[in-house]
């Protein structure tokens, strides 16, 4: 699932508080505006009822039952007069004690009975199909009456509905335009962070430079300074393991080698100048183990270049024939030294016009060494008379074909995934002990597992068949074609 | 010949200088840096055998001082670092030429030799088996005997002696011989190398193809069975 962005975090974390305030506020503001305007309606209400009871008189007569004769002195003009609204329609009416009607509305029926206490009683209701709101008012003066006025409502709820949105709205618009501020000051803020994002993701293990000052001595926050600085300092820590990686490699190699030549050189002297047959032929064995350990320690060393070349390998346009005709100028001495044995016939394909690929260098370098070295020690026939070895280039339409062939004695299915393993070397070394080739036995096993390893890295898939020919064995990378 | 040897390690040095001196050269060891630059500065020397790790430093510090103040004495850079970028550094900063430990010393010695030949200029003279190669009056012999080539055969030998051992493209070979009138096919090519393969024969020395890459001149005792 998706993480919301830190910006929208932020903005959810303010918004959302604020948002809640604003509409607990105005809940509260129209709970108070309803209120007092209820009480301003209600006041003028109960003022109506009550100059309605001041005019119900008492007469001196009684009636037959001996009870105070009570009217209303009001002509209809004044009654107009006193009942007078300019946008509601107001309805009363007038209730003796015993129940009958003194005057007005007749529908308007009394909730309490007259001899309740001159408190009024307040009620809503409906009357001639429009909503009413209803004060009851009990008099005992100058005899016990009830008066009722109603009042409908559509004024009050108008003046709500305009308190509401003239205090509203305008809050409304308000919390947008704090929201798009906010907005926009977050995301200025956090601009820093997008920038030294871009600014560290396109990095590289070969780009370690540090982020721009912007970000660092320059930030507008001391976060981002404190952030940038940081980032600045885990490139500087990385930049010393890297070159800590190299310089090891580096000793590695000057820390072995240097003790081997030095035994090489005192080997050929010892050589050179004793005529002890048995010396000698120590002397010889212990010249094959320095070009062994010489062997083991390049072997180890590409490795290790591989792992540190892990995320870092920059492919670039190179010419594969000229890299291929330098790699076997290099290894003709050994097709040289190897006359002694029977002759090798070591040569090339495919180099007379340039062939370009998408490669590195060295890692080319070093696949066609190992490739080559394989071939020179496991790849020449029992019959080493006129045994062949061949580099050839080959470019197709979608990929250009580097291949060695050899004619040795080739693989097994089994042996061919087996042999891109680390430290296994073809099948077991007696089998090749019929072979005329005094290399054979040498071996180490690393070879294919850098070629397979550097291939990778080469982008370039690593094969291995049996040589078209019949015999033998052919590896082949298959590189990209530049753009 | 008067060698500086810069090997820190007292092992190596020792075994170089003496095999070196037993072959009658002159050396002087440096085994640290600081050593190395005071010898190079007050001593003239026909050649130097680098080391690059030094306990106080990189030779190719010393290296490029050398030839910042014009110095051209031939240089053999000799290291365990023999990856391709490190020798390209090397050779960026000056050195004539790069061997990757461990060497043998013949073939440190070969070099040494054709390095202060070209430094001295005094590689006129090619000789292989009974044919030697007098550049400078433009005449290969066999025996004391010119051989008298025709022009032709004359340029393409003496391209494929240019060092020793070099492995010739038709294509260069082409583009060196080519005249602006008239350009050297494949054929007439191959009809001058078959020309030279006989005039040639036993003299100890051979032409010699390389399938895929070219030609080159070589003992013929070694290659007589990969010609045969």
């Amino acid at each position: 699932m998706n993480k919301p962005s830190l910006r929208r975090k932020i903005l959810r974390h303010v918004l959302w508080p604020l948002t809640l305030t604003w509409a607990v506020g105005a809940a509260l503001a129209f709970g108070l505006a309803h209120y007092f305007t209820t009480q301003a309606y209600d006041r003028a209400l109960l003022d109506d009822a009550f100059a309605l009871s001041a005019q119900v008189r008492s007469d001196s007569s009684v009636d037959v039952l001996g009870k105070t004769t009570l009217r209303l002195s009001l002509t209809d003009a004044e009654m107009g007069s006193v009942l007078f609204d300019q946008s509601e329609s107001i309805y009363f009416s007038v209730w003796r004690a015993d129940g009958t009607l003194l005057a007005g509305h007749k529908a308007l029926r009394p909730a309490l009975d007259a001899a309740s206490q001159a408190v009024p009683v307040w009620r809503a209701g409906a009357y001639l199909g429009k909503e009413v709101r209803i004060v009851s008012l009990s008099r005992q003066q100058p005899a016990p009456h009830i008066v009722i006025v109603a009042q409908t409502t559509a004024s009050r709820t108008d003046m709500l509905r305009r308190l509401l949105v003239l205090s509203v709205v305008p809050q409304l618009l308000l919390l947008a335009l704090l929201a798009w501020w906010l907005r926009r000051q977050v995301e200025q803020d956090l601009r820093a962070l997008s920038e030294l994002q871009t600014a560290v993701e396109q990095r590289d293990a070969s780009d370690l430079r540090h982020v721009p000052s912007s970000l660092t001595t320059q930030a507008t926050t001391s976060n981002i300074q404190h952030l940038g600085g940081a980032v600045n300092s885990l490139f500087d820590r990385l930049q010393l393991g890297i070159a800590a990686q190299r310089e090891f490699s580096g000793n590695v190699a000057h820390e072995l080698r240097t003790p081997l030549a030095s035994i090489r050189l005192q080997a050929e002297h010892v050589l050179t100048h004793s005529s002890d047959t048995s010396a000698q032929h120590a002397i010889r064995r212990l010249l094959q183990s320095t070009d062994q350990a010489s062997h083991l320690i390049d072997q180890l060393l590409a490795l290790a270049f591989a792992n540190e070349l892990k995320t870092n390998v920059t492919l670039t346009r190179l010419d594969l024939t000229e890299i291929v005709r330098e790699v076997v100028l290099r290894h003709l001495p050994r097709a040289d030294a190897n006359m002694r044995h029977g002759a090798v016939d070591f040569g090339a394909q495919g180099l007379d016009t340039p062939v370009y690929v998408m490669g590195h260098r060295t890692l080319i370098e070093a696949v066609l060494d190992n490739l080559i070295d394989n071939a020179f020690r496991y790849g020449l026939p029992r019959d080493a008379a006129n045994a062949n070895i061949t580099v050839s280039v080959t470019a197709h339409e979608d990929a250009v074909l580097l291949q060695v062939i050899d004619q040795g004695t080739g693989l097994a299915d089994d042996d061919v995934s087996r042999l891109t393993e680390r430290w296994t070397q073809a099948k077991q070394e007696a089998d090749f002990a019929h072979t005329a080739n005094p290399d054979v036995g040498q071996g180490v096993g690393l070879g294919l597992a850098i070629v397979a390893r550097y291939s990778e890295l080469l982008q370039a898939p690593l094969s291995l068949s049996i040589n078209p020919a019949g015999i033998g064995l052919c590896a082949q990378l298959s590189f990209k074609v530049p753009d | 010949m008067r060698i500086l040897l810069v090997e820190d390690d007292p092992s190596l040095s020792d075994v170089m200088t003496s095999s070196l001196m037993r072959l009658g050269h002159r050396v002087e060891a440096a085994p640290t840096l600081a050593l190395a630059r005071h010898w190079w500065r007050v001593q003239p020397f026909d050649a130097v055998l680098l080391d690059l790790n030094l306990p106080d430093g990189s030779g190719l510090t010393a290296l490029r001082e050398a030839r910042a103040r014009g110095d051209k004495t031939p240089v053999i850079v000799l290291t365990a670092r023999n990856r391709t970028d490190e020798r390209i550094a090397g050779l960026d900063a000056g050195a004539d030429d790069y061997m990757g430990k461990p060497f043998e010393l013949a073939e440190v010695q070969a070099r040494l030799r054709a390095l202060v030949r070209r430094a001295l200029g005094t590689d006129d003279i090619v000789s292989i088996g009974r044919l030697r190669l007098d550049r400078r009056a433009r005449r290969i012999y066999v025996d004391e005997v010119d051989m008298a080539l025709p022009a032709r055969e004359f340029e393409v030998l003496v391209e494929l002696l240019s060092p020793l051992g070099r492995v010739v493209s038709k294509r260069m070979m082409s583009d060196k011989l080519s005249g602006t009138d008239e350009a050297l096919g494949d054929n007439a090519l191959e009809s001058f190398i078959s020309r030279l393969r006989k005039r040639l024969a036993g003299t100890g020395a051979a032409i010699v193809t390389v399938r895929g890459l070219g030609y080159r001149v070589q003992d013929d005792v070694i290659f007589e069975s990969v010609e045969s």
